[in-house]
């Protein structure tokens, strides 16, 4: 880089390759040049075609400006050199920017490719990031108010509720339904019931079985883990993984909500099969308490509230945080060269941190060649970060991941 | 003066046959390619250097359609003559 390759070196490279004596080749060399410039002192072009054209071009006179005292000055007209490299030389040294093309622009579409272009990693971070943040404080919110609110009247409860769900409903609109049909459901089963004192446990408890019932649906859906990791805040990459793929878990849900609350209109046996098969009501404090308040059994609520709240308490941070944890970095997922995607976007996207890249070229390292001359179009594996035993989140492996991506630019000089 | 004047020439001078001598101006053209495009420069003495020039990626209106393109950045050969040469080339 920045060597600068002198008349000595020329004449000892081209004796190396073309097998003629030094003496012989720096003879040629010297004549080569000359003939340049002596044709090019006539006044005549020189094409050469594998380098290219050396041509002279006529500059015309113009006023300028003294730079040191601002006097106005005459540039009188003359001829400069112009060369314009041939097209395969062209073509040859352009090779690391070759997989650009001129890209059309709308007027206001400008702008974003422009900031994009400058700023492509900060956006991917800080634009998905923002919006997911809402639902997961409203909802936190939700479920907060709603223990506080046990405390009053009933009704009051569901009025709240009903508000609060209205509100998030612009956001989580899956998930709304399936609350708006349990709080229906609820509506009918507290009708029934007599007792004051009982009508509050019960209320109680309902909020936390529609706490596990959602809970229990995430987990049947396929991007369950991507929608906990939102609720749970983790990474900022996360985060914006999880928005896209919450939206089709919202779905999901919504689906499943539907469908578990016709099952338990219908038949009260389905439903307890469809309550123990949820992933999430493992514990069977939790499974009893679902069954008995579908059978409607409101009799035998003997278990005073702390032991259920604990329950569930214990269960859903256990349950969250393997899935968190284990699943993103599991899948082997497959990704595609583009223009503006690169092994180092595809490791931000993917593991977090861009630093990790080495880590995706390591695993296609049989067919990738120069790290930053990838075609386009190139289909890589994004390997599981388990399999190097790497943490994006742990420093050391951060600093581990930039020395193998030094290692691999080194292979190449 | 076009390639083949060019060759017919400069055989004449070096005394080498026309094949070799193209021959030999193709692999002189190879090096000084492969020189840039490690980034270095390759310096000729009382003519000039050829070094790699980057130029930056910029936005264009089409003349007929009017629509703006966004040319990419691209790499290319820069030669600038030397001060000798171009003074010369400049008096004419």
């Amino acid at each position: 880089m920045n060597n600068k390759i002198t008349m000595p070196a020329l004449v000892a490279l081209l004796a190396l390759k073309s097998g003629l004596s030094k003496e012989k080749s720096e003879e040629f060399l010297k004549e080569f040049f000359k003939l340049i410039s002596d044709t090019l002192k006539e006044g005549e072009s020189v094409k050469i075609k594998a380098l290219g054209t050396f041509k002279i071009m006529s500059v015309e006179t113009r006023k300028s400006v003294n730079v040191t005292n601002g006097e106005e000055i005459v540039i009188p007209g003359h001829n400069r050199i112009v060369f314009v490299p041939s097209r395969e030389i062209a073509d040859e040294i352009n090779a690391p920017f070759s997989m650009f093309d001129s890209v059309e622009l709308n007027p206001e579409a400008e702008e974003e490719i422009m900031s994009s272009l400058f700023t492509e990693e900060i956006v991917s971070q800080s634009e998905p990031v923002a919006q997911p943040s809402l639902p997961i404080s409203e909802k936190g919110e939700e479920e907060e108010e709603l223990i506080i609110e046990n405390e009053k009247n009933d009704e009051k409860i569901i009025e709240e509720e009903k508000a609060d769900e209205e509100i998030v409903e612009g956001k989580e609109s899956g998930n709304i339904e399936e609350n708006a049909v349990d709080v229906e459901e609820k509506k009918d089963i507290e009708e029934k019931k007599e007792t004051v004192e009982e009508k509050e446990k019960d209320d109680n408890n309902e909020i936390r079985e529609e706490e596990e019932e959602i809970k229990g649906e995430i987990d049947k859906g396929e991007n369950n883990e991507e929608e906990i990791v939102v609720k749970k805040g983790k990474g900022k990459m996360r985060f914006a993984m999880g928005f896209i793929s919450g939206l089709v878990a919202a779905m999901l849900l919504a689906g499943a909500g539907y469908y578990f609350a016709v099952y338990r209109n219908l038949d009260n046996l389905e439903n307890n099969q469809e309550t123990v098969e949820n992933p999430a009501d493992t514990t069977p404090d939790a499974v009893k308490d679902l069954t008995e308040e579908a059978d409607g059994n409101l009799m035998e609520e003997v278990q005073p509230e702390a032991t259920d709240s604990s329950a569930i308490r214990e269960v859903t941070p256990k349950e969250e945080s393997p899935v968190a944890e284990t699943q993103p970095s599991d899948k082997v997922v497959k990704d595609i060269i583009g223009p503006h995607n690169y092994l180092t976007t595809m490791a931000q996207r993917h593991y977090g941190d861009y630093n990790l890249w080495a880590y995706i070229y390591e695993e296609n390292k049989s067919f990738l060649g120069h790290p930053d001359r990838i075609k386009p179009g190139t289909e890589v594996v994004v390997p599981p970060l388990s399999k190097y035993g790497i943490d994006p989140k742990n420093p050391d492996d951060v600093k581990k991941a930039k020395r193998l991506g030094i290692e691999i630019y080194k292979r190449f000089k | 003066m076009d390639n083949k004047r060019f060759i017919e020439i400069l055989s004449e001078r070096v005394g080498l046959d026309k094949g070799d001598t193209s021959k030999v101006i193709g692999q002189l053209c190879e090096i000084i390619s492969e020189t840039v495009v490690q980034e270095d420069c390759v310096i000729v003495p009382s003519f000039g250097n050829f070094e790699p020039k980057k130029k930056l990626e910029r936005v264009v209106v089409h003349p007929s359609s009017g629509k703006k393109l966004l040319v990419p950045p691209r790499l290319t050969l820069g030669f600038k003559p030397s001060t000798l040469l171009k003074n010369e080339i400049k008096g004419m």
